[in-house]
């Protein structure tokens, strides 16, 4: 009996170390609290001291020379380095010690690996990566990087150097969300490096609408659909200016434009697409209308706001080049940077490089498919799919075809037999250098010429080039791989049984929209048309229309810039969609029998001066009362059991149609016994908005800011990492382009000349890890509009009076 | 004496122990000195629940202070809202509970093995 009862309480104990030990134990929602609370290796240990670190010397045997690491105030490191290979291999170490769990991830959700530590629950997540052909994209790429690439030293000393540092962990020094998800890093690699780039090309140029056209174009019949959805929007300033000559011949596709495939009925398939119009702004301005009469040049990347940061900012000085910016972590190298002599940044092209094409099979098996009249063999890839918590993994296998991958697998769909052409999966061509090795060049460049070189070797995601140097000269290029195609090709929906309906080439690189130093004095883009209808090949995607058309009209001023008007002019809140959109609804609303608090609203808007800024009412009234009418008005889409598979007109385009069609049958609901006009339905949506708003419109705490509430969320969701209803206005039709989960991800403001200064700044902090004061130390300044003085200096001692702690590499 | 033995045996053993062991070389700890230290179940018990409390709450409280609360403070929020002080209040009760236990069977397991000396 006393036996009996010692055994019992020995099981009771070896249980509750069970549960202490593991994620969910039990099923429950627990996570393993003894391993997590146990302050010499749970989550106490990632409580940063928030004392500054001591100096540090690190053997590595991998490093050819000493490595001098120096950090800074703001936690960004000084890397001093013999050589460039070196300053990689420091760059991987250092990046790895601050932003492990980040790399991690991101390249986890990029190969459809998240399953493997979070569970069922991300599974159809992986397996759709795996049908879109990511971790194929990456093999390839890799592959390509290994066939003599120049840039394959690097980043192989990148990788090296996370390894060194992955090596030294022991389990309590994992960062935390390891701990939290209850998982071990596992070592880096180039692939995972292929990964990240692979990332960032679906981030930015994987969203497509073929289907969703295709679908609202057997709705509304071609000339409804040609009037909705234009080729060019009337007014828009294009990237290259719209003077720019084209003095070539250009390759003509030999086709013209196909017709979409006899579908009688709605496509119902649309794989999640990225937001549209992720995008950026950047400019230069020519030393002619700048006050220090050298180029000044700014950029600012819009993209998901989160925490870990998707910046990592370093500075990198070896023999070779001395250069500044920011990095994408498990990527070599800086990505938007400046040197002694150049500048550069990148906004979105978003061209569209996805296409669908549809498939003609010969037997029921669907092993084969007509090409040209004669059968084809699909090829099969077997994906596996580890998942936590079942014993053996999932094998997904994917048919691919001449065009790509069949992608959606679900025979219960009648369209699920299509296959999808994106640019990212194609086998690059052979060069001497890729995406890598592009930004190590621009890095070590000294001009225009060495600029042009570089971004020869970009294919995709394609982006907008803004460059300028101490020299004087700026310059734009619409950079990147595109595929020659026919008039409309590939807007719509493709017969895949033809190979004529595929690209026709690609356009030459000398062929590619660029200027350089244009009469205007300056070059700017902000993800608008990149070219005026004059170019001579056929493109399309989704733009822009309104930030483009602002920082073109605020550059052509008669005046000269000084940085700080530059950052100003970054964090400009004006919208010409509300200069626009507030006049048309204006002039469209019945004012006879206006309410009292509708009285307020009306006499508040039109005092508004256009900018939307935090503390103002307005702009949530504005943009609350534009949505609301713009969702009346296109009913047919919103009310359709099929609103998920189409595609939306664009606001300017609505605009447009409140101001020069106000009779327009598109404004006629069809729920209604009526036949309604614009003044109807804007009536109706200002009398349905300001009944939402009337018990909040008196309240101080009702505002712009309040009503966006702002997140930069942690990369996995947390609330608790996250920070929540951040303090700033902007829209993302203004400069300062921040949406509720997007936006302005790293500003930066470069000075050329003899002497390079530049500011920066990004919502978020040096460190990745939530028990660090660096972990979102510079939210507040980004949302205030405050810049860093970017510490570019030449030598290790020169940052004297800003040094924290260094780290040497031996 | 024994009590205090017991107790402070827990605290040195488990920061030996968890230098080289995982976390759950605290309750190997309080077993350890449990099985040499006082022969009252109860004594046994609440001496390895203190050490362990004192030895995990005292460490955690130290982390904290340099941290300046910030993780605790976040690590409150996710764990349902209980707060920094929460989160350390925790930490010495979990830690409490497995010293204790640890404890509590290697006394017990001593007067098992060695009924006479009871």
């Amino acid at each position: 009996m006393r036996y009996a009862l010692f055994i019992l309480t020995l099981i009771l104990a070896v249980i509750l170390v069970i549960a202490g030990h593991r994620n969910h134990p039990f099923g429950s929602a627990l996570p393993p609290l003894g391993k997590l609370l146990d302050p010499f290796g749970g989550f106490w240990q990632n409580a940063e001291p928030a004392s500054a670190p001591k100096s540090q010397v690190i053997d590595l045997p991998g490093i050819k020379e000493k490595v001098e690491v120096v950090f800074d105030e703001r936690l960004v490191p000084h890397i001093f380095a013999a050589n460039h290979y070196d300053a990689c291999y420091a760059q991987g170490y250092i990046t790895a010690k601050y932003r492990l769990w980040q790399m991690d991830f991101i390249t986890r959700a990029a190969a459809g690996r998240l399953s493997e530590v979070v569970g069922e629950k991300t599974l159809e997540r992986d397996r759709l990566q795996r049908r879109k052909g990511m971790t194929l994209a990456a093999e390839r790429t890799l592959k390509a990087w290994s066939d003599n690439s120049e840039e394959m030293p690097f980043i192989e000393a990148y990788t090296a150097g996370v390894n060194d540092y992955i090596a030294s962990l022991k389990p309590a020094d994992y960062p935390l969300e390891f701990k939290l998800l209850d998982y071990a890093p596992e070592p880096w690699s180039t692939f995972k490096t292929a990964l990240a780039a692979k990332s960032m090309a679906e981030t930015l140029c994987f969203r497509n609408d073929d289907l969703q056209s295709t679908n609202v174009l057997r709705m509304l019949g071609d000339s409804l659909y040609n009037d909705l959805f234009p080729d060019y929007p009337p007014g828009q300033t294009p990237v290259i200016p719209a003077d720019t000559p084209w003095p070539f011949t250009p390759v003509t596709p030999h086709q013209t434009a196909p017709a979409p495939p006899p579908y009688g009925d709605l496509i119902r398939f649309a794989l999640p697409n990225p937001p549209p119009f992720i995008g950026s702004n950047n400019w230069a301005v020519a030393g002619k209308k700048t006050t220090t009469g050298h180029p000044i040049l700014c950029n600012d990347p819009h993209l998901g706001l989160s925490l870990p940061s998707i910046w990592y900012e370093i500075h990198m000085n070896t023999s070779e080049c001395n250069v500044y910016g920011v990095s994408f972590p498990g990527t070599p190298g800086i990505l938007i940077g400046f040197n002694d002599y150049i500048a550069w940044g990148e906004t979105n092209v978003s061209h569209d490089v996805l296409d669908w094409y549809t498939l003609t099979w010969v037997d029921e098996a669907k092993t084969e498919y007509l090409l040209d009249g004669k059968p084809r063999k699909v090829e099969y890839r077997i994906e596996e799919i580890k998942v936590k918590g079942r014993q053996a993994p999932l094998l997904d296998t994917i048919k691919f075809t001449a065009w790509g991958p069949v992608v959606y697998p679900d025979p219960a769909s009648p369209y699920h037999d299509m296959a999808m052409h994106w640019l990212s999966v194609d086998m690059p061509e052979n060069q001497d250098f890729h995406e890598v090795g592009v930004f190590h060049r621009l890095m070590c460049g000294h001009n225009y010429e060495d600029y042009y070189q570089a971004l020869s070797g970009l294919s995709s995601p394609a982006q907008n080039f803004v460059f300028a140097s101490s020299q004087g000269d700026i310059a734009m290029t619409v950079n990147g791989k595109f595929p020659i195609k026919a008039d409309q090709q590939g807007r719509f929906l493709q017969q895949g049984d033809q190979s004529a309906n595929g690209w026709q080439g690609f356009i030459p690189y000398e062929q590619i929209p660029r200027v350089k130093n244009p009469a205007q004095g300056y070059v700017a883009s902000a993800n608008q048309h990149s070219v005026a209808p004059d170019y001579p090949y056929y493109y399309n995607g989704g733009f822009d229309m309104y930030r483009g058309r602002l920082i073109n009209r605020l550059l052509s001023e008669n005046k000269k810039f000084s940085p700080s008007d530059m950052m100003a002019m970054q964090n400009n809140t004006y919208s010409i969609q509300a200069e626009e959109g507030l006049p048309a609804l204006m002039s469209a609303l019945d004012t006879s029998s206006l309410t009292p608090i509708q009285k307020d609203m009306w006499n508040d808007l039109r005092g508004w001066n256009f900018y939307f800024d935090k503390n103002k009412k307005t702009p949530a009234v504005f943009y609350r009362w534009l949505t609301r009418s713009y969702k009346d008005t296109f009913d047919e889409w919103y009310t359709s059991p099929d609103s998920n598979y189409l595609d939306y007109p664009d606001m300017w385009r609505f605009v447009a149609l409140l101001k020069d069609s106000p009779t327009h049958t598109l404004f006629d609901q069809a729920a209604t016994g009526k036949r309604e006009q614009a003044r109807d339905i804007v009536t109706q949506a200002f009398q349905a908005i300001s009944a939402e708003l009337a018990d909040v419109y008196h309240d101080d705490a009702f505002d712009w800011r309040s009503e966006k509430a702002v997140r930069i969320g942690h990369l996995a969701g947390i609330d608790a990492f996250s920070q929540l209803n951040v303090d700033i206005g902007g829209h993302s039709d203004a400069i300062n382009a921040v949406k509720k989960s997007f936006g302005p991800s790293w500003r930066m403001v470069v000075s050329l000349g003899p002497e390079v200064k530049a500011w920066g700044v990004y919502p978020g902090g040096q460190s990745g890890n939530p028990g660090s004061p660096y972990y979102d130390s510079m939210v507040g300044q980004w949302a205030q509009g405050n810049y860093n003085e970017l510490l570019f200096v030449k030598s290790a001692d020169a940052l004297r009076e800003h040094e924290q702690f260094r780290i040497t590499f031996q | 004496m024994s009590f205090i033995r017991t107790l402070a045996l827990t605290i040195l053993l488990g920061l030996l122990l968890q230098l080289v062991l995982p976390w759950w070389g605290i309750a190997l700890a309080g077993a350890i000195a449990g099985a040499i230290g006082t022969r009252n179940l109860l004594s046994a018990f609440l001496a390895g629940l203190l050490g362990a409390a004192l030895l995990w709450g005292g460490y955690a409280a130290y982390l904290n202070d340099l941290n300046q609360g910030l993780l605790a403070e976040k690590m409150g929020i996710l764990l349902k809202g209980v707060g920094a002080n929460g989160m350390l209040i925790l930490t010495a009760i979990v830690g409490g509970i497995y010293g204790g236990l640890g404890a509590l069977l290697g006394c017990w397991a001593r007067r098992l093995l060695r009924p006479g000396k009871a």
